[in-house]
């Protein structure tokens, strides 16, 4: 019985420790990893013409 | 490219701090626009380059120096022989370099220096291995609009229930950065950005003293599809932001697209490489924002202890937790033996994730294009 805890319980402690080890990796290793986002190209917000919610989604809407 | 000081002759140099050409024989100071010799600007948009190969390495660079005796920079050889004239585009903007060698250096050792799985080997590294190059990019204006439908879901008490939504959206982007470099990775570049694009300036051949600079080898035509591409990812990330929902995916879409204008520029880029256990790497630095770039080799002992240690400790505790929670509420264990099952999946799943992206990073810094791109022009 005591076997059960013992597996499930390395498991989620191994699991967890890797997990973490490699975000910290990502972290101290990897420099710059992220691309310019919208605010970077984009002086305005998306501008929405159109916005209806709850719709069928089985039908293509056309202009 | 070589602007020469009109009261001595000796070439001018771009400095960084001055924002100003400095001679560095007779101090005299210039502004970049002024710099340039009237007489050789050319009516069209192009400019007269001489294109030669090197009898020694064969290494080939374009120059506009109207000296017949020059030194190869890649193999410091004196032989030069002239291969032919080119007309090469001019570029219509620059972004000079703001951030110096030494900010790019310290930038550099500054985020090594925190990382504790970082080599020793890596945090030392020789400070001449720094060059700044001008690295050619398309810019695009680019006008996108889209018919769409989305599916998400909203949770109800219990259940999860699907909706569906639809968006007639457009955007315009400016300055949609793409580099025009083939011997550069777009993955690479794109990890520099975003450049201040407000911050463009005229071009002038001036600001390139003191610097390498490429022309480009990849055409707007070629380099359209990576812009529309990017705009499209950035404007669907935005409309699904406007869903009140989870979970939601495009299910349907419509788009269309206009480049409203194609601008060739010339951004900042210092490159850093260095070898560590005979293998080559190369770090960027943004040259105006001063935005690092670039993945290191981690010390496996590190991390195999560190997972060992931390995988102990945690082990223990959850071992303890789970054992008290069988005693106490068996019935209830049986129930969760599904989540801790799906909890141990998904811990090692995001593990072993940031370990193949870093080992991607790392792929990028490696790659001989990016080491060959910096690495030829540092041993001139």
């Amino acid at each position: 019985m005591f076997l059960l805890p013992l597996i499930l319980g390395i498991g989620i402690g191994f699991g967890l420790a890797y997990a973490m080890v490699g975000f910290l990796a990502v972290k101290s290793n990897d420099i710059g990893n992220s691309k310019g986002d919208f605010q970077d190209f984009a002086d305005n917000t998306v501008h929405i013409k159109v916005a209806e919610n709850n719709v069928s989604g089985g039908n293509f809407y056309d202009l | 490219m070589i602007c020469k000081c009109p009261n001595c002759g000796e070439a001018l140099s771009y400095n960084i701090d001055e924002q100003l050409l400095l001679c560095p024989a007779c101090d005299s100071n210039f502004n970049p626009n002024d710099a340039v010799d009237e007489e050789t600007i050319s009516e069209y948009e192009t400019m007269q380059c001489d294109i030669y190969s090197c009898t020694t390495c064969g290494a080939e660079i374009a120059v506009n120096d109207v000296e017949a005796a020059t030194f190869c920079a890649y193999c410091g050889q004196p032989t030069i022989i002239f291969n032919r004239v080119a007309s090469q585009k001019k570029p219509e903007f620059i972004i000079p370099f703001s951030i110096t060698r030494e900010q790019a250096e310290e930038a550099i050792r500054n985020h090594l220096r925190r990382g504790f799985f970082v080599d020793g080997g890596v945090k030392n590294f020789q400070t001449e291995r720094i060059c700044g190059i001008y690295v050619p990019f398309w810019l695009y204006d680019v006008f996108y609009s889209s018919n769409q439908v989305l599916r998400g879901t909203i949770k109800h008490g219990k259940y999860r229930q699907t909706h569906y939504y639809r968006r007639i959206s457009e955007c315009t982007f400016n300055k949609v950065t793409v580099d025009a470099s083939r011997r550069l990775q777009d993955e690479s570049s794109q990890r520099l950005e975003p450049f201040d694009t407000t911050a463009l300036k005229p071009f002038e051949a001036g600001y390139l003293s003191g610097f390498y600079a490429d022309c480009y080898d990849s055409t707007s035509q070629d380099k359209k599809f990576f812009a529309v591409y990017k705009v499209k990812e950035l404007f669907n990330q935005e409309v699904i932001k406007s869903v009140p929902a989870d979970n939601v995916k495009i299910t349907q879409d419509n788009p269309t697209h206009e480049i409203l204008s194609e601008t060739y520029a010339m951004l900042p880029v210092w490159f850093l490489s260095f070898i560590h256990e005979d293998k080559g790497y190369t770090i960027m630095v943004n040259g105006q924002t001063g935005k690092t770039v670039g993945a290191v080799p981690y010390v496996k002992f590190k991390i195999k202890a560190a997972i060992m240690i931390l995988g102990t400790l945690l082990s223990g505790l959850a071992i303890k937790f789970l054992e008290s929670d069988l005693y106490s509420h068996p019935k209830d264990f049986r129930e969760s033996l599904f989540i801790y099952i799906v909890l141990i999946f998904i811990s090692f799943s995001y593990g072993a994730k940031q370990f193949k992206k870093l080992k991607k990073s790392i792929g990028l810094t490696t790659a001989e294009s990016i080491n060959k791109f910096a690495k030829e022009r540092q041993d001139g």
